[in-house]
């Protein structure tokens, strides 16, 4: 295993400094067995490994190893061999279809009925249908559905809608079913808004709410009222109702109460998600008391459905983010400012630019500084082409190539002819920033 | 919360209009008639629902449909089922009719308290809209003939998503109504801001014996066609209020106006400009959002016509338009001529308003020349502003119209925004164009490289569009020709900007600062010359290709989807 892990490791820093090295023939077998093996760190560098460089032989040997695979390694491969030209995967889908394989057998199927072979719907209907698969596979096999308007595979997946179906099986066939407009289904989620069930009660409202019937607003709002909505069954929720479905005020007033609330144990960011979606006005004093959290991530949802919300973020408000711990916090913000020609962030910027502690927040800061368009963000530009982390380097010169686009109409820059490529290592930019630098001394005064 | 607002003015309404000349005074502006909020169904409800005007006693109700895909996709076929449906118990004695604008006989089915029919005259009236530029008065004329002879109170709902802007006799529509005593309600949708564009675009015929009018005013206000202006401003700024002809006849009948509004779409910082400072489209302006009482202050007069070219003759402010429009147009700055003749105190329609530009740019490569011309064109626009801006000193806030200041203010800026082009232009001219065209020499060093290849053959000069939408200040950032001059034009540019923006802001004059442009330049090459099609034989000698009277599609900015902040 530790060869194998070297190994491993050596194709990925290969892949990772060129990304069109192929992989050697029994290396490649290597990483098709450590893809489909039970350690799930190491199946996920087989994937990075195998997506990166795609080797033809990956392909027949993926084909066979996958049916006995676990779900979350067949779901990598399926992955994998969708990048593939369908010339080559034709025979694989084939294969799978006429397999064992639940949800590779489906996979295979839809993968043949969207190329035209109208009889393989059947076999995505018999597979849909069965309600001996454990819960896991039927709500991966009902992701593959997605689209399919076949009335045999929608009548499969009618019969999901029922009470005792385990929540992500019953909430991803309601999100298949919403997405087809499927009318029958409606009286089906009708029967269900009578559950015991809280989390069943709220899918099937919010399905109904879905299809455009607002009737049911008052049924939703009262089951995200319930103290025992699992979880679960709102991320479902949450997924009926993000795709712009328009959200009535009782609805509204409910999330609010949601958010208030904070259940135990739930990520809140769904909820506010939704607030900021539908432009939630009364939403705003609760959102804004989420600025200040330790947990970026909902204060950076909170910020960014504030931004939706007429009179949310009041300049002040934002500009009181400016400073504080949080990198990622303080760019947003001044972002958001950016946006209504207010350019007071630029200071906090062009500081994240040059001193922030990740990568991550670094890079983002050079791509928000190409919103700003101003001299004053070249010359730490040019400092961020030499930083140590390529992403840096690479939202950096996107940035820098954009903003001297703006601020130079009557020229035309291009600094890949100075020979400057992102992908090298400062020391072998170092004679291209020689030039680039040259450049910018003369031109930084000029008229034009 | 719905506004009573509606419900005091109409109860205080209950006569049959026409009695008395109140409507027509002088004063009432378009605000005065136009009902807050754009909602269908809200305007559905106060028309259909009479009882709050007429006590009791026999009503007719006249709809006159014009059919349009917009108005289908509406929902208002749906939509007005179901304020009849709504209403039913308040209908009472009153009896509907429905009439069809362009059709052989307007009037498709007469009055009738048979709810089901309306509903599906309305229907049938809607099953093959059509784009379509169509003389609205002609039917309303036809509708109030109608009505002669009709017991009790007499009403018209007018829904016009797409016309009302091509008249032929505005006045006699006016007469024809108030003969026949019949209140008049119309929905449409919102013009643009003293829309010149079928003044300053020809191609779209008016309908037989109408003519194109200006927007939500009486007249063309603005000045269009500017020099360097890939569109004119205001063409591209929503108004808040609808053709004046429609708001005409509802406030000459005492009815009312109801604006209706599609989806509202993302905001756009240009139409023809490019917008260099927009990432991904994510511009929010500030005060792009109208505000009803600012909007309400700069309202166009919609008394009759005549009228409004007294009030315009005497305004100070528009008197000190016209004279830099007219001055303008001497000196090539603008593609128009004033719109009015002044003479003495009185004012008529211009018999000519089409204009030149001075001859900047074209065919040839002659930057010495466009360069000395464009010094001209320089110094004549100071000059016009110079002198505008002497006169707008003299006029104090109350001795002028609000409206027409605003227009007057919107001159200078374009004046201004005008100053910022020509220095540029004359800078272009003197280094960047010459070197960019390969006539001057300029070593390059990487890594810039030349900004075309030597295969190209230029041939003349060309311009295209910055949009000012962020404001004059950003351009400051940026490396143009022109020198300590320009950035002296754009620092004055950008006070007055903000200066107005804060005086204008929620009004259409405050989008109109936002659609001008700042001019960039380029030497334009030889365009290969490629034959027309074939003709396809008609059978018919002689046969000309049709003007359009498709109603183009038009961009726009400023406005809300939601309307005036007051209202429901």
């Amino acid at each position: 295993m530790g060869r194998v892990l070297r190994t491993l490791a050596g194709l990925l820093a290969l892949c990772v400094a060129a990304p069109s090295a192929r992989a050697a023939g029994e290396d490649v077998e290597a990483l098709v067995r450590v893809l489909v093996g039970e350690d799930q760190t190491e199946r996920y560098d087989a994937y990075r490994a195998l997506l990166a460089s795609r080797p033809p032989e990956a392909l027949p040997l993926l084909a066979k190893a996958l049916p006995g695979a676990p779900l979350i390694a067949q779901n990598y491969g399926v992955s994998l061999v969708a990048g593939y030209p369908a010339a080559q995967t034709k025979a694989v889908h084939e294969k799978w279809a006429a397999g064992d394989a639940p949800y590779l057998k489906v996979v295979g199927a839809v993968a043949l009925l969207r190329a035209g072979n109208a009889k393989a719907a059947a076999t995505v209907a018999e597979v849909i249908a069965r309600d001996d698969l454990p819960p896991d596979v039927m709500s991966f096999c009902l992701g593959q559905v997605s689209g399919l308007k076949d009335a045999a595979v929608l009548d499969a997946v009618r019969g999901h809608v029922r009470s005792e179906e385990p929540t992500g099986t019953l909430g991803s066939a309601l999100w298949h079913l919403a997405n087809a407009g499927d009318e029958p289904s409606k009286k089906l989620a009708d029967r269900l808004l009578g559950s015991p069930s809280a989390g069943v009660r709220a899918m099937a409202a919010a399905f109904l709410l879905r299809l455009g019937d607002e009737a049911r607003a008052a049924e939703l709002a009262a089951a995200l009222g319930a103290d025992d909505l699992p979880y679960d069954a709102f991320s479902r929720v949450y997924s009926l109702l993000s795709a712009g479905t328009r959200l009535p005020a009782p609805v509204l007033d409910a999330l609010l109460g949601l958010l208030e609330r904070e259940p135990q144990g739930w990520s809140l960011t769904l909820v506010v998600d939704l607030l900021g979606d539908a432009g939630y006005a009364k939403a705003a004093p609760a959102l804004r008391k989420l600025l200040e959290r330790d947990d970026t991530l909902l204060s950076k949802a909170a910020f960014t459905a504030l931004t939706r919300i007429p009179g949310g973020l009041t300049p002040d408000v934002v500009k009181s983010l400016l400073t504080g711990g949080d990198d990622a916090r303080r760019v947003a913000a001044a972002e958001a400012l950016r946006r209504g020609d207010d350019l007071a962030g630029l200071p906090a910027v062009l500081e994240v630019l040059a001193k922030g502690k990740t990568s991550i927040v670094r890079a983002e800061a050079a791509r928000v500084l190409a919103g700003f368009r101003v001299r004053a963000s070249v010359e730490p530009l040019l400092d961020a082409l030499s930083d140590p982390d390529v992403s840096v380097r690479a939202a950096a010169v996107t940035t820098l190539e954009s903003t001297l686009r703006v601020l130079y109409p009557y020229r035309r820059i291009d600094l890949d002819a100075a020979g400057y490529t992102s992908g090298k290592s400062p020391e072998a930019n170092a004679e291209a920033m020689r030039r680039v630098r040259a450049w910018w001394a003369s031109a930084k005064d000029a008229e034009w | 919360m719905r506004s009573r607002w509606p419900l005091l003015v109409l109860a205080a309404c209950l006569a049959a209009p026409g009695g008395a000349r109140g409507a027509d005074d002088a004063a009432t502006t378009a605000a005065d008639v136009t009902e807050p909020g754009r909602k269908l169904d809200r305007a559905l409800d106060i028309v259909v629902d009479g009882s709050t005007r007429v006590a009791d006693g026999p009503r007719t109700l006249a709809v006159l449909v014009d059919p349009t895909p917009s108005l289908k996709s509406a929902g208002f076929v749906e939509r007005f089922a179901a304020a009849l449906e709504r209403h039913a118990g308040k209908l009472g004695s009153t009896e509907l009719s429905v009439a069809r604008v362009g059709a052989k006989d307007a009037v498709v089915l007469p009055p009738t308290a048979d709810r089901k029919a309306v509903s599906k005259a309305v229907g049938d009236a809607l099953l093959a809209p059509r784009n379509e530029s169509r003389n609205v008065y002609a039917d309303l004329r036809t509708v109030a003939g109608s009505l002669a002879g009709r017991a009790g109170a007499r009403e018209v709902l007018l829904v016009t998503l797409e016309n009302g802007d091509a008249e032929d006799d505005l006045e006699a529509t006016v007469a024809a109504l108030r003969r026949a005593k019949a209140r008049t309600f119309v929905v449409a949708t919102e013009t643009f801001l003293s829309d010149s564009y079928f003044a300053s675009h020809g191609a779209t015929a008016a309908p037989r014996g109408t003519s194109w009018t200006g927007g939500e005013a009486a007249f063309h206000e603005v000045p269009w066609g500017w020099l360097f202006q890939m569109a004119s401003p205001h063409e591209e700024a929503s108004s808040g209020f609808p053709p004046f002809g429609l708001a005409r006849v509802a406030a000459a009948t005492e009815g009312r106006v109801f604006l209706h509004a599609g989806p509202g779409g993302a905001h756009s910082c240009g139409t023809y400009a490019e917008c260099l400072f927009c990432t991904a489209g994510d511009h929010a302006p500030a005060g792009d959002v109208t505000v009803w009482a600012r909007l309400k202050a700069v309202a166009p007069l919609v008394a009759p016509r005549d009228e409004v070219y007294a009030a315009a003759a005497k305004d100070p402010a528009w008197r000190a338009v016209h004279a830099a429009w007219k001055k303008a147009a001497d000196a090539g700055l603008v593609r128009s001529r004033p719109s009015l003749d002044l003479a003495g105190g009185t004012a008529k329609p211009s018999r000519s308003t089409q204009g030149a530009w001075a001859p900047l740019t074209g065919i040839g490569l002659s930057f010495p020349g466009y360069a000395t011309r464009a010094s001209r064109a320089l110094e004549a626009s100071e000059k016009i502003r110079a002198e505008l801006e002497a006169d707008l000193s003299k006029i104090g806030e109350a001795d002028a119209s609000p409206r027409w200041r605003a227009v007057a203010e919107l001159v200078r800026y374009m004046l201004l925004v005008t100053r910022v082009n020509l220095i540029e232009y004359v800078a272009w001219c003197q280094d960047a164009g010459p070197s960019v065209a390969g006539k001057k020499e300029r070593p390059l060093l990487l890594p810039e490289v030349a900004t075309y290849d030597d295969a190209r053959r230029f041939v003349g000069v060309g311009y295209g569009n910055w949009s000012l939408c962020h404001g004059a200040r950003p351009f400051q950032e940026l490396h143009l020709p022109g020198g300590p001059a320009l950035r002296a034009a754009i620092d004055d540019l950008d006070r007055a900007f903000v200066g107005l923006q804060s005086r204008y802001a929620g009004t259409p004059f405050s989008t109109a600062l936002r659609r001008a442009a700042i001019a960039r330049f380029w030497p334009t090459v030889q365009g290969k010359v490629v034959p027309p099609p074939p003709r396809k034989p008609t059978g018919k000698d002689g046969e000309d290709a049709a003007t359009p009277t498709e109603r183009p599609s038009r961009g726009g900015s400023g406005g809300s989807d939601s309307g005036p902040t007051t209202g429901g």
